[in-house]
């Protein structure tokens, strides 16, 4: 299950102000924005393009059971940290997520301010006892993530599949 | 050392423009025969600076400037991110790994900029402004840590 609030700062690519709705269980809804095709299922996938603020960022995110699994691509820097922050908190608030897996695998760059969203989130679900994994990312990503000592409190695994086992 | 070539780049405090000034100051550097590690790291280095400039320095103001100088030599890159903000009241402490104003965020803005960099200085006066001061050689793989980190 998630949400999505309208706003009209992003837009889907193609030019259409996205409108976003409540998706749940197993509803399907097929779009076609302009020429882009969107499809919006249980598995939500976003593809923002956020307007004056940052490079574009894609989202994808997924709830497992009680594990979100959020697959970003692009460049995590400044111009995207509130994005990303308010779109994790609000699916949080929202769902049932008690855990979270986040695979960098499409993240291209980052930078301390996404770096703070990831530690933000896990300050967030650690309080409960809940876990945050971090999946296949780049080498040169994964030398700013070493180099913080993110790996001292979050996992690193290498494949989504590990990390949902390990969560159990 | 001889000036092989050298670029000012002048921009808007907003938070588009931190990719704008990496990626600027990474195809400038890519001039130099540096390594593809080598300029994921001054992108890192030089969006820590800016993003500084934006949040610390202007205080997320949008209408103020920041300046970059870079200039190439034929070893090493030059690079110099300056803005006119608030300045840094206690740089010692600013320095400090994980010292930050915000909760949100980490605190390692000068320890990768130190750490990706082989050469880092940071100048401020509170009320006028920080200049930082970065430089990259050509063909150091491991940047210089210092004992204090």
């Amino acid at each position: 299950m998630a949400v999505l609030r309208k706003d009209p700062a992003y837009r889907l690519p193609g030019g259409c102000v996205g409108c976003y709705g409540f998706i749940a269980g197993r509803f399907d809804i097929t779009c076609l924005f302009k020429k882009n095709l969107v499809r919006f299922s249980s598995k939500l996938i976003i593809q923002l393009t956020k307007l004056g603020r940052g490079a574009p960022v894609l989202l994808d995110v997924e709830l497992k059971e009680n594990t979100l699994l959020v697959r970003p691509s692009g460049e995590l820097d400044l111009g995207v940290a509130d994005y990303l922050r308010n779109t994790l908190e609000e699916t949080l608030d929202r769902g049932q997520a008690r855990n979270l897996v986040v695979n960098l695998a499409k993240v291209s760059f980052i930078d301390s301010s996404g770096l703070g969203v990831l530690l933000g989130r896990y300050k967030r679900l650690s309080k409960s006892g809940g876990k945050v994994f971090i999946v296949s990312p780049q080498p040169h990503v994964r030398k700013v993530l070493e180099l913080s000592g993110i790996f001292r409190i979050m996992n690193e695994c290498p494949s989504e599949k590990e990390a949902l086992r390990k969560i159990g | 050392m001889r000036l092989i070539n050298q670029m000012k780049l002048e921009f808007l405090s907003i938070t588009a423009n931190v990719a704008f000034a990496r990626v600027t100051v990474a195809a400038f550097a890519s001039q130099l025969d540096f390594t593809l590690a080598d300029l994921e790291e001054i992108k890192v280095a030089v969006s820590e600076a800016v993003g500084n400039s934006i949040i610390h320095g202007y205080e997320n103001a949008p209408d103020k400037f920041i300046r970059i100088i870079a200039a190439l030599m034929p070893e090493e890159l030059e690079i110099i991110i300056e803005d006119d903000g608030k300045g840094i009241e206690d740089l010692n402490k600013a320095l400090l790994p994980a010292y930050s104003t915000d909760a949100e965020r980490l605190g390692l803005g000068f320890v990768f900029m130190k750490s990706f960099m082989d050469g880092f200085h940071v100048e401020s006066v509170p009320g006028n402004g920080t200049k930082v001061s970065l430089c990259k050689r050509v063909g150091t793989r491991l940047a210089q840590v210092s004992p204090e980190q």
